[in-house]
């Protein structure tokens, strides 16, 4: 690995609450390589705080602004939908890619799609999948 | 109306007779005229004749008196110019006196007169040439011969004035023919005219006086149809009115009021009126309208439970009292009556099928106030009222029911539409939530073969193998069944499809499977469009290709054709292949959910596929089935509507 990929360090925001549908994701990432630094929140609001830049999340060098969003749409609390339509209403989010993670079938993803998901990848998240919508998106390159 | 069978006939001879009569009394009177005035003509004629006759005579007279004069005058002076006068006259006297001989022919007395004046002329004649020759000769003439021939002219003169004389008698005669012949022509013509003209006239009096009769009755049968057309025309109006309250009317009260007061329109005089209906289930009578005060009324239902009026004079149809006062007992309900005025009492029984519901009473103030037409009209109505009333109760009972029965449905509709929310969501929870862990157990298994499966010896590999695959069944057992469900309950609306449209996207659907399988499929196109749901008969068709490519037999690749067999309502599509075929006890079982023929290792699946199939169609208001023969492969089709041009 370079220097210069190094300094590329890319920051990917996961919401997803469940530990067993994080595994999968967490690992397909590692196996694309190590410029993608995760950071994970469990909840909505936890997810709204992150990217308003409060408590606990206020230190940008520790909590940088991500340059992708891995999202769950079933999430307890704030749905993943109210979620979505706050993130697409921040201007400065609006052309900030966020992939759906979702089980087959879900009957949310159409609306998802209104509302402004770029992607969406199925649960339980492969590396070969990932790498496809990643390179898609502009972020990885095989 | 005309009492002869054939009145063209009579009518025929009548004219005949009324133009034949007058026109031969008038030839009559015409000929009989025609002979009198040719009578009077000919009397005339005679009247002329004697005048010609008495002209010509007094001319004859004349001539002689010339011839004598002009003699004596030359007797007298012997002047030859005095002969003259005698020789111009005597050459005259010949044919003169022939003329009148010839007049006087008819007549044999004045004829003979004639022949004997004549004869005395010829006498008077035959002295003259001697005496004129003598005169000459200045001879003396013979007095004798001068006087004989004086007393012969004396002679002839009194002869002719009798014969004029004769004449003239017969003219006076003549013309008093002629004036009796004139006055009976005259009185003659004025009798017969005037019989004729009476008989005429009282030939015309007949006729007309027969023709007028029979206008006359003519004239009265026509009024009396017209009022009898008039009169149920009325009553047509009334009954029809009576209709249209029936009809309108929102209640049972009201349509009883409203047939009150459009009878009461019927007549003048003062009337009263109550129909009463007896209830439903039990005995009792009220009052439904009543055009009395309320205490008659009362009086009235007692009478009528207490069948008082069984006593009264009564028809099948209806009871009528001319007149109450005249009855030997009177109930105390027909005594109010008589003490308010009334005295005409009709009832007339509401009947439904034979039983009676009710009855309608009237009572007017005069005596006899219902004659038969009123009573029919009564009847009609009565009928009318019944059948309104049966119906009336019929409908409400009707809606009654309707009304609960739209409860019910109402309410089991809101149960079901709980239930089905409820397996909805119960649905989502066990596709989503239920195989979050299944996807953790993958997840993990997937990561300890590839991360640690060199540290592993070939049993715990194969352990780790088949756990995956028991999670991958797990999976899909769920996306069927889930599938199925969400079948049962989306709404579908028909509209029409492309079934070439439908194969092409099920092959795409299906094409790693069955590129895999190297299935060859043969579609007979065109295929035609019918009444369905894109991506539910995509879902139905994708599982019977994936059915037709999995279920080979061993070493043979999968066949598959597809056509569509097309009716006039439906289109039959129609899915072949070369498998196994399915044995014909097992052809109906195969469409149940999670029913499976052969081992799992044989021909994986869920056994929900044909399942699919046929729950798909049947949402398309289509049919499914199979025709099969074991070891030589399956037709599966499936029946959908066709699409109305």
């Amino acid at each position: 690995m370079t220097q210069v990929q190094e300094l590329q360090q890319k920051t990917v925001l996961v919401i997803e609450d469940e530990a067993s549908d994080r595994f999968p994701l967490e690992r397909a990432f590692h196996q694309l390589g190590s410029e993608f630094s995760l950071h994970v929140v469990e909840t909505g609001q936890a997810a709204v705080a992150y990217l308003e830049g409060k408590e606990p999340y206020s230190d940008r060098s520790q909590f940088p602004l991500p340059n992708l969003i891995v999202l769950d749409l079933r999430l307890p609390g704030m749905s993943g939908l109210d979620l979505l339509k706050w993130i697409r209403q921040q201007s400065q989010f609006s052309d900030l890619p966020i992939i759906t993670l979702t089980a087959y079938g879900n009957r949310d993803l159409p609306r998802a799609y209104e509302l402004g998901i770029n992607f969406y990848l199925l649960k339980p998240a492969e590396a070969h999948a990932l790498a496809e919508i990643l390179e898609a998106i502009g972020l990885y390159q095989k | 109306m005309l009492s002869t069978p054939t009145p063209q006939v009579s009518f025929k001879r009548r004219l005949i007779q009324a133009i034949a009569l007058p026109v031969t009394l008038m030839l009559l009177l015409a000929g009989v005229s025609i002979w009198q005035i040719s009578r009077l003509l000919i009397v005339m004629q005679w009247v002329e004749h004697t005048d010609q006759v008495i002209a010509q005579a007094n001319r004859v007279e004349k001539l002689f008196s010339e011839v004598e004069s002009g003699l004596r005058g030359y007797f007298l002076t012997g002047d030859p110019e005095l002969l003259e006068p005698y020789q111009q006259a005597e050459v005259l006297v010949e044919p003169s006196f022939d003329t009148l001989v010839n007049l006087v022919s008819d007549n044999p007395s004045q004829s003979q007169r004639l022949i004997q004046i004549e004869t005395q002329y010829q006498q008077w004649s035959s002295y003259i040439p001697t005496l004129v020759a003598g005169k000459r000769n200045n001879e003396a003439l013979p007095i004798a011969d001068l006087k004989k021939r004086n007393r012969v002219m004396v002679a002839i003169r009194r002869d002719m004035s009798q014969f004029i004389q004769t004449e003239e008698q017969l003219r006076d005669s003549r013309t008093k023919t002629v004036q009796r012949t004139t006055q009976t022509v005259i009185g003659s013509s004025i009798t017969l005219a005037t019989v004729l003209g009476a008989i005429l006239a009282y030939f015309i009096w007949q006729q007309i006086r027969s023709v007028s009769r029979i206008y006359e009755h003519a004239l009265q049968v026509a009024q009396e149809q017209t009022e009898s057309v008039q009169r149920s025309a009325e009553r047509l109006k009334i009954l029809h009115e009576i209709d249209q309250a029936i009809l309108a009317a929102q209640s049972i009260e009201s349509l009883a009021h409203e047939t009150l007061s459009k009878l009461k329109s019927l007549t003048a005089y003062k009337e009263g009126a109550v129909i009463l209906l007896k209830s439903d289930d039990t005995t009792e009578t009220q009052i439904l309208a009543e055009e009395i005060d309320t205490e008659l009324a009362g009086a009235i239902i007692l009478m009528t439970e207490q069948g008082s009026l069984n006593s009264l004079e009564c028809s099948d149809s209806l009871c009528y009292v001319k007149d109450i006062s005249t009855l030997a007992h009177c109930s105390p309900a027909l005594e109010a009556l008589l003490a308010k005025g009334y005295h005409s009492l009709l009832t007339v029984p509401l009947r439904v099928e034979g039983n009676s519901i009710g009855n309608l009473h009237w009572f007017a103030t005069p005596v006899d106030a219902f004659n038969a037409q009123k009573q029919d009209v009564f009847r009609e109505v009565a009928a009318q009222l019944a059948i309104a009333i049966q119906q009336s109760r019929l409908r409400s009972q009707l809606q009654k029911y309707a009304a609960e029965l739209e409860q019910r449905v109402a309410d089991r509709t809101a149960r079901l539409q709980a239930a089905n929310e409820e397996l909805e969501a119960f649905s989502y929870t066990v596709a989503h939530d239920l195989r979050a862990p299944l996807r953790g157990v993958e997840g993990y298994a997937s990561a300890l073969i590839e991360d640690y499966g060199t540290q592993l010896d070939e049993v715990a590999q194969d352990y780790i193998h088949q756990v995956i695959a028991s999670i991958d069944r797990m999976n899909t057992l769920v996306q069927d069944l889930l599938a199925y469900s969400h079948l049962s309950r989306e709404e579908i609306k028909l509209v029409p499809v492309s079934l070439t449209q439908v194969i092409a996207e099920a092959q795409a659907q299906l094409e790693s499977v069955l590129k895999e399988r190297q299935a060859q499929i043969a579609v007979a196109e065109p295929l035609p469009r019918v009444m369905g749901h894109y991506a539910t008969l995509v879902q139905a068709v994708v599982n019977l290709l994936s059915n037709a490519a999995k279920f080979t037999v061993v070493g043979s690749k999968p066949q598959i054709c597809i056509w569509a067999e097309e009716k006039t309502h439906w289109v039959r599509l129609w899915v072949e292949d070369n498998g196994i075929g399915i044995e014909p006890q097992y052809q109906q079982q195969i469409f149940g959910v999670f029913e499976r023929l052969h081992a799992r290792d044989a021909y994986p699946g869920t056994g929900i596929g044909l399942a699919i199939v046929r729950k798909s169609v049947e949402r398309l208001s289509g049919r499914s089935g199979v025709e099969s023969i074991l070891g030589q492969g399956s037709r599966f089709w499936v029946e959908l509507q066709t699409v109305k041009p």
